[in-house]
């Protein structure tokens, strides 16, 4: 069973030419420490301020504050935003690019994200790389856009460092360029994403559902919320986002689901499964237009949640939600 | 199965602005009511309606689209719709999906 349809990446984005011809460019940039964040971004900078290149840089509120006293007056040529605002759930990222994409049209545009720092939960770095991966797909067409991703290997396991070089078709550390050869492509990118997600507890809460006991699960959810604490907005808002995603089970997979819930130190995780398959890698990720009527359930989801993690293979579909208990870091 | 919403249509006494009355759940399974009941309205000679949701206690992405989709008809035939929505979670996803920007919304009925 196939849900959402509302793909727009074209066969030829799919099958186009090699990623040294493409047009966006997304560059991994390896740097140790702030020192060389600093050096390699400003040089970065300077260049979109040279060339009149509209530019957007989402990084910590920290390095907006470093990288503003080093820019001097060219920072207010930069736009600045906070990832801990726009990118606590990383699905969010792609939106805030997109919007800013769309803003300039086809003018030669730069940004700087940095998604991933050593202090993100293991389940926070999984879905930042898989945004990193979506960034290829959802930008494939995006002509002159030149996205530069800051790690830093003095902080980050290899293994992070690693994973950037499969999703980056180039790479830059010091002032050498060169291309990824361990960059995957993006038809392996554009897959669904299926890399297991933990076990759920024995003890959870276990609730399968139909579509007439959608009800039932919203008191359920609703249940489960206030009895952890969460004040009336946040338990409406956690009811919202579970009905949005079991509804997609009864609508787009075979009619039933299966909802789990439990609790972690700081966080109450509604699971969602169900038999149906998901193969728009995007879904949930693109601002919907205001006139669609469809398109707006997993978009809301991920507006509401801190994080989501969505699984499919051929034999079914995983949606986790993470809500956590004590808002803000 | 029971049915969660209900709808009512209130026609001003003197010349004012008739007024859909929704109360309860507005998901999976009631938004189709809802859909017919703005598509009545929709055939009605063209006009402004406010769509009093102050009771709607629940409304889903289905229930949105169906909003979205009425006011695109209504418009089409020279009339429109507007929206009475007081409740924070309600309004939230209004603001989240763009609608606060397609929709007018308004806190009271009687005074819009």
């Amino acid at each position: 069973v196939v849900r959402a349809t509302v793909c727009d990446v074209s066969s030829a984005a799919l099958a186009g030419p090699p990623p040294s011809e493409r047009l966006f460019r997304h560059e991994a940039f390896l740097y140790a420490g702030e020192g060389e964040f600093l050096e390699g971004t400003t040089a970065f900078i300077r260049d979109a301020v040279a060339g009149a290149e509209p530019i957007l840089v989402v990084v910590s509120a920290h390095k907006i504050d470093l990288l503003r006293q080093r820019l001097n007056s060219d920072a207010g040529r930069v736009r600045f935003a906070d990832m801990d605002d726009v990118g606590s759930n990383p699905a969010r990222i792609i939106p805030a690019w997109a919007d800013f994409v769309s803003e300039h049209g086809e003018r030669p545009l730069r940004g700087i994200g940095e998604p991933i720092w050593a202090e993100r939960s293991p389940a926070e770095l999984v879905e930042c790389q898989r945004h990193e991966a979506l960034l290829n797909v959802a930008f494939a067409e995006s002509a002159g856009f030149n996205l530069m991703c800051p790690y830093d290997t003095a902080a980050l396991g290899p293994d992070v460092v690693a994973e950037a070089l499969h999703s980056h078709p180039f790479v830059r550390a010091d002032d050498v360029k060169w291309t990824s050869p361990e960059y995957l492509g993006i038809d392996k990118l554009a897959q669904p994403f299926s890399t297991p997600l933990p076990e759920p507890p024995a003890s959870c809460t276990n609730l399968l559902f139909r579509a007439e006991s959608l009800r039932g699960l919203r008191s359920l959810v609703l249940r489960e919320a206030t009895s952890a604490g969460m004040d009336d907005a946040r338990a409406a808002d956690t009811v919202t986002a579970v009905h949005e995603v079991a509804s997609n089970s009864l609508r787009h997979a075979g009619g039933w689901g299966v909802l789990r819930v439990w609790r972690t130190e700081d966080s109450l995780i509604y699971d969602v499964s169900d038999d149906g398959h998901i193969d728009e890698p995007l879904v949930g990720r693109r601002r919907p237009a205001v006139r669609d009527q469809g398109g707006r359930g997993l978009w809301m989801v991920n507006q509401l949640c801190e994080l989501v993690q969505v699984r499919s293979t051929p034999t079914g579909t995983t949606v986790r939600m993470h809500l956590r208990l004590k808002p803000g870091h | 199965m029971t049915n969660d919403a209900s709808f009512e249509v209130i026609e001003p006494e003197q010349p004012g602005v008739p007024v859909l009355n929704v109360r309860g759940e507005i998901d999976v399974s009631t938004s189709p009511n809802l859909q017919e009941a703005l598509a009545e309205l929709i055939s009605r000679p063209p006009r402004l309606w406010m769509v009093n949701m102050v009771d709607v206690s629940f409304i889903d992405s289905t229930g949105l689209g169906v909003l979205v989709g009425a006011v695109r008809d209504m418009r089409a035939a020279g009339g429109d719709l507007r929206l009475v929505v007081t409740q924070p979670h309600i309004l939230k996803l209004l603001e989240l999906t763009g609608l606060d920007k397609v929709f007018e919304i308004v806190s009271d009925a009687v005074t819009a």
